[in-house]
């Protein structure tokens, strides 16, 4: 029984070397896949063990979103602060301020739209900016217009 | 006959400008650094309007047929000058601008929305 295992074994790697061309010595070369070993109970893994990593260059080249999109996304996405960080909002808690909490990332474009409608005078604020109407308010209050401002530009749901 | 800069322009030739300006502030909106624009504008607007306030409840009637105007900053400028003179029409007006696409005259028409329903806001 063991010599006919054997004889099956010594088969099934002669027919592995004339499909794939790896020597049964060369058995973890690079950029050979290890041979699968999980147990036959075992139904499978979504995922191989990704071969050759050691020969890339660039950072997650075989996701789907790789380095290059993540990089154009941050070049493209601003951060913005809800409640605004600068002398005018000195006497709030700059822990809140610097906080993530306090931070969105929107499209260049509509983060320009969010600072003029910041620096312009408005008539629902007598005449303001939002900037200078939101002077002396606090973090919530502020938060609370930031956030409303940006629901009603369709950045935020 | 050439106008005096002295002559006193009417009600709807402060109207017609009241409309030129307000086409000028929102093209401003779209330009890189529009903000002294914007503002300039704003306050040139807000300069005709005070003049038709000064002629009375009767001069800025002049603005009303503004409300149906297809730009909606000029809606929206006209609104904040008619919600006391014709407060349902301004109103439909408003909430319309506030169902709209989502822009800046969005913005402030549902910032004006809500500054009215807490008082923050009373139109004269």
């Amino acid at each position: 029984m063991s010599e006919q295992r054997g004889i099956i074994t010594r088969v099934a790697t002669g027919l592995r070397y004339i499909v794939s061309g790896t020597a049964p010595a060369d058995w973890f070369g690079p950029a050979q896949p290890l041979p699968p070993m999980a147990p036959p109970e075992v139904a499978g893994r979504s995922f191989d063990f990704p071969v050759g990593v050691n020969l890339r260059t660039a950072p997650r080249t075989d996701e789907s979103i790789g380095f290059r999109e993540l990089r154009a996304l941050a070049d493209a996405y601003d951060l913005l602060r809800l409640v605004k960080q600068g002398r005018q909002n000195d006497y709030l808690d700059q822990d809140q301020v610097q906080s993530p909490a306090n931070v969105v990332r929107i499209p260049y474009y509509r983060h320009k739209d969010v600072q003029s409608y910041y620096q312009t005078p408005n008539p629902n604020l007598g005449g303001l900016t939002p900037r200078q109407y939101l002077r002396g308010k606090s973090y919530e209050e502020q938060f609370e217009f930031g956030l409303q401002a940006l629901r009603d530009l369709g950045i935020m749901k | 006959m050439t106008k005096s800069i002295f002559d006193d322009p009417s009600d709807e030739q402060l109207a017609q400008d009241f409309v030129d300006l307000s086409l000028k502030q929102y093209d401003s909106e779209f330009e890189e650094d529009g903000v002294e624009d914007y503002t300039r504008l704003y306050h040139a607007i807000q300069a005709i309007a005070a003049v038709l306030r000064s002629r009375g409840v009767s001069a800025r009637r002049a603005l009303i047929p503004l409300l149906r105007h297809p730009n909606a900053r000029v809606r929206i400028n006209a609104i904040h000058q008619l919600l006391a003179i014709v407060p349902e029409q301004a109103m439909a007006a408003l909430e319309e601008i506030a169902r709209g696409p989502r822009n800046r005259e969005r913005l402030d028409a549902g910032q004006t929305l809500r500054f009215l329903a807490d008082g923050t806001y009373k139109p004269t």
